[in-house]
């Protein structure tokens, strides 16, 4: 009998709030895929989900998992946090009660981190209530109890600028874990017809045989692999590897230059640099998105762009939900947009900016730095109200032929609900002339505390 | 008549608390009333009405009738106004702090939901679960010799929710028993089947750990075990077999500890009919006095059924070499008086628990085949623990503080 193979969340999805406050860290593009669908690929078979509460009708399997166990089957679980996985296929093959663990990475306290346990039913009841609850330090204490500990080397993200820093290397990793997947040959092995499509280094350049590739284009494979799904490269398109472009996209007329991921169902033009945008977003007129993170239905209006290097060149620092701001110690690195983020025409953002779930931002020639989560407005923001923020959700999500389910609905009002301390201080969404009032002064005291009750609940581990 | 009058006398007067400001507030009405009379009198004695107006003012009216009948209809008013608010709750706010629950602006939150641990096996904890509604967290710790996915597969099967499985170990141990014919059986070969053990019951039992390749391996106890028991309002034992559920978990050194260590109450929820081949003869008192032998602790309290059994069913039971778990007259006998409760009474104690006695189980109709012959099944009245029934009595335990 198979293992149940279960993804998990632990401590370090905090890091990465708010680009995870709609969606757990396992579902996070790096390379080719995220870390579910790569333990997925690895193995040939669906893989479950153990993640917050809020996210786990959508993502996971319900907010009381404990079908997860009802096999008698070991259990396998996998730190979602995990890049390429090459130590999974020995794990399944170890004894049972055997436990992975690595270094955190440079600058955590932790001496090791849960990469991974392949456990008894027995054991997986002991430590799953805390993987239910993201504790992934107290899940390896009691592991460390009853199982073989083995250090592995294993590459984790730790912080939100790991997505970008690994992304090009990572599509070089999951290279051959993908054409394993899904056999396609390179256009080495299968020419195209077409001489106006200029390709470099064929050996490194796959097509899927359902991709429209408009000439004149170049595929250049030199730097890294170029992976082309069933999408449209449309003319005067250039893309340089290592680079992917995910099944449904639509390439207008647009440099995407190396260490490039494009997710599903994605509309781009313009100019993108080093990039992940996680799928179903649209970027699709010109202006620069360098060394940035999109999220699902993010729509950036046309000449939107970001900086991604300081006049300095000192290394850019990004405002991180419970730690403040954190200096990434990287050089390039530009903004940061969670799920449902919407940016008029000619916004610029700053390196490291980070723009929270859902917000709607306009009318600004340079947005602030860090915007929370259901933010609506340019020069004056406000809250963005959610029956509002839905109704878009749900326009946007039917132009491409998808329904907002109940569950991500109610997700979308919990994350709102669960943020609203992030939103203290601004305009009050239906009432503009009650700020500055006894009562709006009152109600932002009362924002500010629950805000910063919440932080004093939960406070960060890491530095 | 008499008690629709008491009935609005209890009402009226649990507004007492109100009739100042209410009367302020009457007060207040009948100055605004008075003002804008005289603003209307003001007003139709200097502007020309249209016509309607006379009717609408009732001017056909004397002055004195008009007056009788505008009070009239005030008075009526009002009456129905205050009847409707005496109807809502309205609890004057009391500054002084209750052992139940704290103040909070606007109303009294209730005592916190409790956090319950149990010790029972795959039928008991479904019975169980739904007292997890009522709990804050309910963890349920599996028999130490049972693959703890049977119980995850068959709550999943009912989408319970708030209800946590845990296995005590880290790996399962056998359990053996010794019954009073001097032979030792795995207490998993379903002793309570074979109609040849029927008559006996068990007189000893003991716990074999895993054997590896290493030699046997110590049963450290679960983190999330230890916590559970340590953190708990409430121990529930049972419902289910004594020596098959409860009993093989008090084998382990360290969670009897834990158990013990424990301020949680514990609650032993008795066998509804003895076992045969386990428990055969046991009574109330024998049940008990088992959990003090293993365990090395008395339970708090002790639920007993005491809903009379229908003859027909104690006949197919006894068939089966099973009796009813009552209380005996001499058990009767063995009272105290008991402090801890709001009101001081006297309570029946056996082997140092409280009894309660009360209406736990009800008789359902259950489909019987064997594997044998699987065509041959037949429908039989059995008697069961019912969960609405015995939630409530363990409720109003924890409730009694």
């Amino acid at each position: 009998m198979n293992d149940t193979v279960i993804v998990f969340e632990d401590e370090g999805f905090r890091s990465f709030l708010p680009l995870v406050y709609t969606r757990p860290v396992f579902e996070l593009r790096c390379g080719l895929y995220t870390a579910r669908e790569r333990a997925a690929a690895q193995l040939g078979r669906p893989v479950a989900g153990l993640c917050r509460s809020h996210l786990a009708n959508v993502y996971g399997a319900g907010r009381w998992p404990l079908s997860l166990l009802a096999e008698s089957a070991p259990v396998t679980f996998v730190n979602g946090r995990a890049l390429d996985m090459p130590w999974l296929p020995e794990l399944l093959n170890e004894p049972i009660n055997t436990v992975y663990v690595a270094d955190p990475g440079p600058g955590l306290l932790a001496a090791h981190v849960l990469v991974g346990a392949r456990i008894s039913p027995s054991l997986a009841s002991a430590v799953l209530f805390d993987l239910m609850h993201q504790r992934g330090e107290a899940a390896l204490i009691e592991l460390r109890r009853f199982a073989r500990v083995v250090e592995v080397d294993a590459r984790l993200l730790n912080f939100p600028w790991d997505i970008i820093t690994n992304n090009g290397e990572q599509i070089s990793r999951d290279l051959s874990v993908f054409l394993k997947q899904h056999g396609w040959p390179s256009l080495a092995e299968r020419p195209l017809d077409d001489p106006h499509v200029v390709v470099r280094n064929p050996s490194q350049v796959f097509v899927h045989p359902d991709a429209k590739l408009d000439s004149p284009i170049v595929l250049d494979g030199r730097d890294g692999p170029v992976v082309v799904d069933a999408a449209q490269i449309e003319p005067f398109s250039f893309i340089q590897g290592p680079a992917a472009i995910g099944p449904g996209s639509t390439i207008s007329r647009a440099r995407i230059l190396a260490e490039t991921t494009i997710g599903a169902v994605c509309r781009i033009g313009g100019e993108v640099e080093a990039s992940v945008v996680q799928g179903y977003s649209n970027k699709h007129h010109d202006g620069f998105l360098g060394h940035s993170y999109l999220g699902e239905w993010v729509n950036i209006g046309a000449m939107t762009t970001n900086s991604d290097l300081k006049n300095t060149y000192g290394t850019i620092r990004m405002a991180i939900e419970g730690l403040g701001q954190v200096d990434s110690g990287v050089l390039k690195l530009g903004c940061f947009l969670s799920d449902h983020v919407k940016l008029g025409i000619g916004v610029h953002l700053n390196g490291g900016a980070v723009i929270g779930t859902g917000s709607n931002i306009f009318g600004v020639h340079f947005a602030p730095k860090t915007i929370p989560p259901f933010t609506w407005g340019g020069e004056v923001f406000r809250e963005y109200r959610i029956d509002g923020m839905i109704d878009v959700a749900r326009k946007v999500m039917g132009r491409r032929k998808i329904v907002l389910s109940q569950e991500q609905e109610a997700m979308l009002r919990e994350v709102f609900a669960l943020t609203r301390g992030s939103r203290a201080g601004m305009v009050e969404p239906t009432n503009e002339r009650a700020v500055g009032g006894a009562a709006s002064s009152n109600a932002d005291a009362l924002a500010r505390a629950e805000a910063e009750a919440i932080l004093a609940f939960e406070p960060p581990r890491r530095v | 008549m008499l008690d629709v009058m008491r009935v609005i006398f209890k009402r009226l007067s649990s507004l007492a608390h109100l009739s100042r400001p209410l009367a302020l507030t009457s007060v207040g009405v009948v100055l605004f009333a008075l003002g804008l009379a005289y603003f209307f009198i003001a007003l139709y004695r200097t502007v020309e009405m249209p016509g309607f107006v006379y009717y609408l003012t009732l001017q056909f009216l004397p002055r004195w009738s008009r007056g009788i009948l505008l009070m009239g209809l005030g008075l009526a008013t009002l009456v129905i106004g205050i009847w409707q608010l005496s109807g809502v709750a309205v609890i004057p706010l009391s500054t002084a702090p209750t052992n139940t629950g704290e103040l909070v602006v606007g109303f009294q939150s209730t005592a916190a939901p409790p956090r319950i641990a149990v010790l029972s096996g795959g039928p008991g904890m479904l019975i169980l679960a739904s007292l997890g509604r009522h709990a804050s967290s309910m963890t349920c710790i599996t028999p130490v010799q049972d693959p703890v996915e049977y119980y995850y597969r068959a709550s999943s099967l009912f989408r319970f929710e708030n209800v946590y499985y845990v296995a005590p170990t880290g790996s399962m141990a056998q359990v053996e028993v010794e019954l009073s014919n001097g032979q030792r059986y795995d207490i998993r070969q379903g002793l309570a089947h074979n109609q040849e053990l029927a008559p006996y019951h068990v007189v000893g039992m003991r716990l074999i750990p895993p054997q590896t390749a290493e030699g046997t391996q110590p049963l450290l106890v679960t983190r999330h075990t230890l916590d559970a028991l340590a953190e708990a309002d409430a121990i529930i034992l049972g419902p289910g077999s004594l020596f098959e559920s409860i009993l093989p978990n008090l084998l382990i050194p360290e969670l009897r500890e834990a158990i013990k260590a424990s301020r949680a109450r514990k609650i032993y929820v008795c066998n509804l009919m003895t076992e045969p081949g386990l428990t055969t003869g046991f009574g109330v008192a024998e049940h008990l006095s088992q959990i003090r032998t293993y365990g090395g602790f008395s339970p708090d309290y002790v639920l007993v059924n005491a809903q009379r059994i229908e003859p027909e069913v104690q006949q197919m039971y006894l068939a089966a070499h099973q009796s009813p778990v009552y209380l005996s007259p001499e058990e009767y006998e063995e009272t105290s008086v008991s402090a801890t409760d709001r009101v001081t009474r006297r309570q029946i104690l056996v082997e140092g628990a409280v009894v309660i006695e009360a209406d736990l189980a009800s008789s359902q109709l259950q489909l019987t085949a064997s594997l044998d012959r699987p065509g041959e099944g037949r429908t039989v009245r059995v008697l069961r623990h019912d969960p609405d029934k015995l939630a409530a009595a363990i409720l109003e335990i924890l409730r009694r503080g």
